[in-house]
């Protein structure tokens, strides 16, 4: 009996220990990456509302090389993607007949410390609110809205998140704003979200939304020859444009835009969903 | 003796699984409650035959280029001479 007890004595401590230095540390490191990784205003994630999952994926992965995990028993139609090892997107579905058309649809979350007060502002300046406050369990609160002009878009919070975050890519880049009338989208983005606004040159009727004192998306006037409803296109980066964009035109993508100057491209899915690449800049 | 045996035994198998649990991978394992379901009807469409547009224009500065035009220039603070 006395070997049991000094047996256990010894273990006791060493698991003590363990666990309170382990039980502190949790408590101390998700704030500190909270505040050193998530940039307010940024596109940080995106979701693809799609009637068609299957198709869809298979273009995702087999365009982009991303791999698909499932969310949880709970939540069975929601689909993770993968960039190597971090979490890139969401897949989910959604039915041809309740979207009225069979086209897919990006939906980019952009980073906020306080989905609610944002979801608020967005309400008392004409927004529609579609998706009120929820868990998004991984990564924190999200909140989906449509503009006062049809544009939809998601807010994320992150700031009550942990360790978690370090799984999430970083591979989306920028968001622009399609928009018949882009003072009116300028005004609601800074009231609601608290951008501010600055025109990308004279005379010009292109605006940039900064917070943190950096550009995190741009608005410009959505062309006539488009369906008149705004939309946001969100871009992700890519190591490879040219071969990515091979493999999409291959798996029956098609090209929007492409210009000759500037390393990016518009692309609609087979889907229908339009989605932006640019290619990775270097660090030099 | 034999309480102080029993409550050592629960500590050490207590503290054990906490243990263990803590160090479970959740990177995306638990439970979830994330809602499905999309808008109460909001209508989504954007139509679709997307084809070529020239009339597109990206406005997208360089990261490097990023900081906005109007941020202030941060300068560290000198102290104050007296």
């Amino acid at each position: 009996m006395k070997t049991i007890n000094k047996y256990c004595l010894t273990a006791l401590f060493p698991l003590l220990l363990f666990t309170t230095l382990f039980t502190n540390a949790e408590q101390v490191q998700p704030k500190k990456q909270a505040i050193e990784q998530v940039e307010q205003g940024k596109l940080l994630w995106a979701d693809l509302y799609t009637s068609d999952v299957e198709s869809s994926l298979n273009f995702y992965t087999d365009t982009f090389g991303w791999t698909v995990r499932k969310f949880g028993k709970d939540n069975e139609n929601y689909h993770l993607l993968f960039d190597g090892d971090r979490a890139i997107a969401g897949v989910l579905s959604r039915s041809a007949q309740r979207n009225k058309t069979e086209a897919a649809l990006w939906v980019g979350s952009i980073a906020t410390d306080d989905v609610q007060a944002k979801v608020n502002n967005a309400a008392n300046n004409k927004g529609t609110i579609i998706l009120k406050v929820h868990d998004f369990a991984l990564y924190g609160k999200r909140a989906v809205i449509a503009d006062p002009q049809g544009a939809i878009i998601s807010l994320l919070d992150l700031s009550n998140s942990d360790i978690k975050q370090k799984n999430i890519s970083d591979k989306w880049d920028w968001a622009q704003l399609f928009s018949t009338d882009t003072k009116k989208s300028a005004s609601f983005y800074h009231q609601a979200f608290g951008y501010s606004t600055e025109k990308t040159k004279a005379n010009s009727s292109s605006y940039y939304l900064s917070q943190q004192g950096e550009i995190r998306a741009s608005i410009v006037k959505l062309p006539a020859s488009f369906e008149q409803r705004d939309r946001w296109i969100n871009f992700v980066k890519v190591d490879d444009l040219s071969k990515v964009l091979s493999k999409a035109i291959k798996n029956k993508a098609l090209i929007v835009y492409q210009p000759k100057d500037q390393k990016l491209v518009i692309v609609a899915d087979p889907s229908g969903a339009l989605i932006g690449l640019t290619e990775q800049e270097s660090e030099k | 003796m034999k309480s102080i045996n029993v409550i050592l035994t629960t500590s050490v198998l207590l503290l054990s699984g906490l243990t263990l649990s803590g160090c479970e991978n959740t990177s995306v394992s638990g439970s979830v409650s994330y809602g499905m379901g999309m808008g109460y009807g909001y209508p989504m469409y954007y139509g679709h035959h997307h084809h070529h547009h020239p009339d597109v224009i990206v406005v997208r500065p360089p990261k490097k280029d990023r900081p906005s035009p109007g941020k202030p220039k941060l300068r560290p603070s000198r102290p104050k001479r007296r």
